[in-house]
């Protein structure tokens, strides 16, 4: 290789590198061929920083459109579930009174909805920062059972944790939130009389809380599906549910370094995991 | 108790296990190859030579019997026949020399042989005719033919003078014999028949040693070996102890051959030899070891199974060394025949290169070859037997869980190191060195210590001054000097008389510088007269000292005049003054020196010094001179003969021959610039014109003996460093071969994260210069440290030796060493590329 | 996007009697971002698709296309530097260079190709991977486990278009072996790294986004992505 063309190579390595790390400047303007270069590629450079820019207006608008939606929609909302309320409060018939439970329950389902949204959009834009610290495990697991404890008991199914003081990094609302959704699952899709168990395990790099249901469990086939959003499964349809619980949960998890998994097969009953970096 | 019958079964598994790793099979067995050639040719090359060297000693001394008995009577001959201890008994009967001139330049002794084995004893026995049988044969060696002109032809008359114990007499006889004569030999022998000994030397009654007068003619030499060579000089005392009691006066003079004395117990050759023969057995060693290590080290996991399937560790070493066995049985046959095979090589090309005539004698005879042969073998056999000891542990011991983990390269390295190191082929090469640091460390000692040797040789051979050895023996180009001028006589000691001076200055392109010399006396007076009289006080007690110091006490002592030209000044090294030629021809002054032999070993006293005046008396003349320069005489041009107490007074010629109405000098420097030979022909012919007692020596002879001194040093040198090298590259080769065999696995992983073909040959190549970039400094190191302590020291006594610093031998090795050491992981690196990146990966 | 494209991909070992059919015909893509398991028993021929797939071995017949290049048109110089800079390898025994620290093991081949280390972006890697306290040790004195999620960090520094992962947890315990497919998984999906991973356990696959099965050389289910 001529020594020239070493130079030139060097000053192209150079150009490439500074650009990727977005400080690329042009050197000289003169009437070599490597200084025209450079201004296309300063100019390619300036194109790219604009069109994600762009992206970037494009997302905030979005976010913003989200909050006004939720905001807006807030209101309404709860006045219709008061109204509903005031309604289920009026001496009505027996066939009214079926459509306004009827009204207030889809009422609820869609507040449930909207909020899911909200929460997972402002995860997804990073409005909400996930802010891991070193927590114990046996917490948050007590108040997610606390929460789901009054659902269990309506189908009389036991709740059964071998309890472990673990510490691990994790956000302790939003992951609180996340074992929920899967203790709800479990319940939800588990036959009365049954047993939910929640083991803690841990690793040199990983906490490990899993959670075993006796239900019907999920077709290998539709397990790598199952965390996608507003997917549910093909034996659940008569269940209520919007299929957003599982989506939001691997969003909480994978957000802070973790990952879930599920193991299944139809009637074998299921076990999700949630792994949390320690 | 009653075995469970498995040793078949192993024995099963241990050939079966063979069959599955031919590679490596190979690998070892060629290492154990290496081993055994090493050993078989240093064990012939070795006995080679010292056969040689006792054959060319024997030949010097003339006879290859262990010891002798000299000057006996033929009763001591039975006595000796007679003792249990002895054998191969030869006997000759001494007569007397022949004193013909044409045989001045050697030594021709006429004996009697006792038979034809007495001849074979001292090499004369005639290879052309007989030993002589009637009283006019004689059989004669073709040296003492060439010096007579006589041709080699049986039936030629030979006139001899023969000085018979101070007689001579005058014989005519025929040649009944000859053989190829040996220069090398101190006397030529020359046979004569018992005829002629019993008339004219006939064995007298008495014995030589209770006699009176000293006659050697009809006695006895006997001559005998013992059953072994082993403590000669002890054995001969015995000997004597036993056939003659305690009647020590009676005991005849032995002779021990010193072409056995090497085996006279020295503490000093002995240590030598046995860390020479370690050094060797290491290097053996270490190159089976590491081979053998490896080799274990990849089945390690099929030991562990092995141990999970119910071997137990016993079984498992009984394979081991199974499996050793079967590569020695390969091994060690193949290399005792190429060992054998090379040594002759090297031998006959060391031999020829050297120059050396008698190459038969340095070769190892058939008898002994066989023995040396099975001892290498068994050397080699127990080298791998204690090498494999330790590979042999370890598969022994091997738990089954540890043996899947088996990591084959132990890392020695433990301190953390810095994590920002940048890594490029040459630092992944730098840590792989000091990963096993034993290794390197042998590797890197090996090629240095031969390297240092070869240094070590190098400036030896450079600092042998040729001048400086020569100029002991002879100054200017060649000398001329009486036959005999060690004898005191006067005529002889300065010989060369101004007749002869003249005609050899007649010859044309050669200059002749005499050096007079007169016996005369100094007559001490004041300062050093005082001295003397000191000298004598602190000698007093010495019988002989004392008697030639009071004379100079009294009056005056020996002094030794010499008269020389300014040429020959220029040879003198003053000690004190300087020597001005021009101050020296106005004959005022003198160079003088003062020699005194006493027992305290300090024999140079210069009672004169540089402005002193020295009183010289020559014959009936009386001269004062200046003391211009304290010197020595160099030793050729003296008349080598020394008073007890003299002074040497060198004056110029012109004064020395107004000195003395006898001038003569004792000899004759002759320079010349004569290249053809000619002028050499001329003189050697004027000195071996009938009559002539002078004898011609020219610098040539010196030089031959010279190159001879320089022939033994190369031989011995040469040899040594050679199979030092030898070791060294082996171990070398060894130390990269199997760094690459035992990381294929890991050179494959390499490779497939990505380090190129080229990238993995440039680090071992990186690898193996570090070793020897390593070994260069050491080299460097050790040989500069080496040669300006020991070899400077050692060869601070011999007088021939001039000491210069050089280290351009390993200058000149390390580049080679370099590409050496670029080429050879190449060619290994490309070996092992035969399998693919997968199949290296898998294996464990 | 295809990162990963196999076309009737044919390797055979032996000749005549001996012949035997490694991989027949093998179909298969993998996207951009997946953690994809080849599962199937020992000698089923997932090894070889792996070897493959890496380019440490050429097919008998048939294509492999990383990042829409036919790899084994390379000559085999060509094709390592190929793999230095488009492929991670995990191996199943750790396969570390036991003479450099680890640190020096992880930028190993992104300085073998004479390239300035990302220190942000590993520094990242071993954070995640929890090497940090251990960069300037050396091999043997790790565990299996920290070998293996060196071997990984190794496998990431050099931002390559696939890992490829050869039992990664053959040689390590059940609960070591679940720390390593985690961060495997972990790591893969932080920096969307494509990895393809063979394993012989179901469980250790289920790990996985997509499950290839391979049975006797043939690909008898997920050659095609989840769609």
């Amino acid at each position: 290789m001529m020594f020239g063309d070493k130079k030139v190579l060097a000053r192209l390595d150079k150009m490439l590198e500074d650009g990727i790390n977005g400080t690329f400047e042009e050197s000289d303007y003169d009437e070599t061929q490597l200084s025209k270069l450079e201004s296309k590629w300063l100019r390619y450079l300036t194109s790219s920083k604009m069109s994600a820019q762009k992206t970037e207006q494009e997302r905030q608008k979005l976010k913003e459109l989200v909050s006004d939606i939720s905001h807006q929609t807030k209101t309404p909302l709860s006045n219709i579930l008061l109204y509903t309320q005031l309604l289920q409060e009026q001496p009505l018939d027996e066939q009214s009174l079926v459509l306004a439970d009827e009204i207030r329950a889809q009422a609820e389902k869609l507040e449930f909805l909207i909020q899911s949204l909200v929460k997972t959009s402002r995860l997804e834009t990073g409005t909400f920062q996930l802010a891991p610290s070193e927590n114990n495990v046996d917490d948050i697991i007590n108040s997610a059972l606390e929460q789901i404890a009054l659902k269990a008991e309506s189908k009389h199914i036991r709740l059964v944790y071998i309890r472990e003081n673990y510490m691990a990094k994790f956000d302790s609302k939003w992951t609180q939130e996340a074992i929920f959704n899967i203790l709800d699952n479990a319940v939800k899709y588990s036959p009365e009389q049954s047993t939910v168990t929640v083991i803690v395990q841990i690793f040199e790099m990983f906490a490990c809380i899993s959670v075993e249901d006796s239900g019907i469990g999920i077709a290998e086939d539709e397990l790598p599906h199952i965390f996608g959003r507003f997917y549910r499964g093909q034996n659940v349809r008569e269940q209520s549910g919007v299929g957003i619980g599982l989506y939001l949960s691997r969003q909480i998890v994978e957000g802070q370094g973790g990952y879930i998994v599920a193991e299944s097969g139809i009637g074998k009953g299921s076990v999700f995991k949630i792994f949390l970096p320690r | 108790m009653n075995k469970v019958k498995n040793k078949k079964a192993i024995r099963r598994l241990a050939f079966r296990e063979l069959k599955a790793d031919r590679r490596m099979n190979i690998v070892v067995v060629l290492s154990i190859m290496l081993t055994c050639i090493l050993f078989t040719a240093l064990t012939t090359i070795g006995g080679g030579m010292m056969n040689g060297m006792q054959q060319e000693t024997m030949r010097q001394v003339g006879g290859n019997r262990m010891a002798g008995i000299k000057l006996v009577l033929p009763e001591d001959y039975e006595k000796v026949k007679h003792d249990a201890a002895t054998k191969d008994l030869v006997y000759r009967i001494i007569i007397g020399n022949a004193v013909n001139t044409e045989l001045k330049n050697v030594k021709a002794e006429f004996n009697c042989a006792g038979d034809d084995d007495a001849a074979k004893a001292s090499f004369c026995y005639p290879s052309v005719g007989r030993l002589p049988e009637s009283i006019n044969e004689t059989a004669l060696s073709t040296v003492v033919l060439d010096e007579l002109q006589l041709p080699h032809e049986i039936g030629t008359p030979v006139h001899i003078s023969l000085d018979i114990d101070g007689v001579v007499t005058e014989h005519d006889l025929t040649l009944c014999g000859y053989w190829e004569g040996d220069k090398v030999a101190m006397a030529q022998m020359c046979w004569l028949s018992r005829a002629f000994a019993d008339k004219y030397a006939p064995t007298p009654s008495e014995s030589f040693y209770t006699r009176e007068h000293c006659t050697y003619a009809g006695y006895w030499q006997v001559d005998f070996n013992y059953f072994n060579s082993w403590n000669i000089t002890g054995k001969t005392g015995a000997l004597l102890s036993r056939l003659y009691g305690d009647n020590t006066s009676e005991y005849p003079d032995t002779g021990i051959n010193w072409a056995f004395s090497a085996s006279d117990v020295e503490p000093g050759s002995i240590v030598g030899a046995i860390v020479i023969l370690l050094v060797i057995f290491a290097a053996g060693y270490l190159i089976i070891y590491n081979i053998f290590h490896i080799n274990i080290s990849s089945n390690i996991r099929s030991y562990g199974l092995l141990k999970t399937i119910g071997t137990t560790a016993k079984q498992i070493r009984h394979m081991v060394r199974v499996r050793a066995a079967v590569y020695s049985a390969f091994g060690i046959p193949f290399g005792i025949v190429i060992g054998v095979l090379l040594s002759r090589l090297m031998m006959s090309s060391i031999v020829n290169i050297l120059n050396i005539h008698s190459a038969e004698s340095y070769s190892v005879s058939a008898e002994l070859l066989v023995p040396m042969c099975l001892i290498s073998a068994a050397f080699t056999f127990v080298t791998v037997m204690i090498s494999c000891r330790k590979p042999c542990k370890i598969a022994g011991s091997v738990s089954p869980i540890e043996a899947l983990r088996y990591n084959e390269t132990d890392i020695n390295i433990k301190k953390d190191r810095k994590k920002t190191n940048k890594v490029t082929t040459f630092s992944i090469a730098l840590s792989n060195m000091s990963r096993s640091r034993k290794k390197t460390v042998v590797v890197v000692l090996s090629l240095t210590l031969s390297l240092v040797l070869v240094n070590t040789l190098f400036t030896v051979l450079k600092g042998i001054d040729k001048d400086k050895y020569i100029r002991d023996s002879i100054v200017g180009d060649a000398m001329i000097r009486h036959t005999d001028n060690t004898n005191l006589m006067d005529d002889r000691i300065n010989g060369v008389t101004t007749e002869a001076i003249a005609d050899l200055q007649q010859i044309e392109g050669a200059e002749t510088h005499p050096i007079y010399f007169t016996y005369g006396g100094v007559c001490p007076e004041g300062e050093q007269l005082e001295q003397l009289k000191k000298l004598y006080e602190k000698y007093g007690s010495d019988e002989v000292l004392s008697a030639h110091l009071e004379g100079a006490v009294s009056g005056s002592y020996t002094a030794d005049v010499y008269g020389i030209d300014e040429d020959t000044a220029a040879y003198f090294e003053p000690v004190e003054g300087s020597i001005d030629a021009e101050k020296l021809k106005s004959g005022k002054y003198a160079i003088v020196h003062t020699y005194l032999w006493n027992a305290d070993g300090d024999s140079d006293v210069e009672i004169y010094h540089v402005g002193d005046t020295i009183k010289v008396e020559c014959g009936d003349k009386m001269r004062e001179y200046e003391v211009m320069a304290v010197s020595i005489i160099p030793y050729p041009l003296s008349t080598k003969v020394y008073s007890i107490l003299e002074t040497n007074v060198i004056v110029s010629a012109e004064e020395y021959l107004s000195l003395t109405d006898k001038p003569a000098a004792t000899c004759a420097m002759i320079s010349t610039s004569d290249e053809s030979g000619r002028v050499k022909e001329q003189l050697k012919a004027y000195c071996d014109r009938q009559g002539s007692p002078l004898v011609y020596t020219d610098k040539q002879t010196y030089l031959d003996e010279f190159n001879d001194l320089l022939v033994m040093v190369k031989l011995v040198g040469g040899t040594l460093s050679g199979i030092l090298a030898l070791i060294g590259i082996l171990n070398f080769i060894n130390a990269v071969v199997t760094g690459i065999l035992s990381r294929r696995r890991e050179l494959a992983m390499m490779n497939a994260v990505g380090m190129t073909g080229g990238q993995l040959k440039k680090m071992l190549m990186w690898e193996s210069v570090h070793y020897a970039v390593l070994t260069a400094v050491c080299a460097a190191a050790v040989g500069a440290l080496l040669s300006r302590t020991a070899v400077r020291s050692a060869t601070g006594d011999m007088f021939f030796f001039s000491y210069h610093f050089t280290l351009l031998p390993i200058m000149v090795c390390v580049p080679v060493l370099i590409l050496l050491s670029a080429v050879i992981p190449s060619v290994a690196y490309r070996a092992i590329c035969n399998e693919s990146v997968v199949e290296r990966l898998r294996e464990n | 996007m295809e990162v990963l494209k196999t076309e009737e991909l044919t390797k055979i070992y032996g000749k005549e009697q001996n012949k035997v059919t490694a991989l027949d015909n093998a179909n298969l893509v993998v996207k951009q971002g997946e953690f994809a398991a080849i599962v199937g028993t020992s000698g089923s021929g997932k090894s070889t698709l792996l070897h493959m797939l890496g380019g440490l071995d050429r097919p008998t017949s048939g294509k492999v296309y990383v990042e829409n290049k036919d790899i084994f048109s390379l000559k085999d110089e060509a094709l390592t530097i190929f793999r230095r800079r488009k492929i991670g390898f995990v191996f199943q025994s750790f396969n570390l260079v036991p003479t450099l620290n680890v640190y020096e093991n992880i930028v190993f081949p992104i300085q073998l190709d004479g390239n300035n280390v990302d220190e942000k972006f590993v520094g990242e890697v071993i954070d995640i991977l929890g090497l940090s306290d251990m960069q300037s040790r050396l091999p043997n004195q790790l565990s299996g486990g920290q070998q293996q999620r060196v071997a990984i960090a190794r496998a990431l520094a050099a931002k390559p278009a696939i890992v490829l992962a050869d039992e990664p947890t053959g040689n390590l315990d059940s609960k070591t072996s679940q720390d390593v497919l985690s961060l495997l998984k972990v790591t893969g999906q932080k920096f969307g790294q494509t990895i393809v991973m063979i394993t012989h356990n179901e469980a250790i696959a289920q790990m996985a986004d997509r499950i290839i099965r391979i049975e006797d050389g043939h690909i008898v289910k997920g050659g095609e992505p989840n769609e």
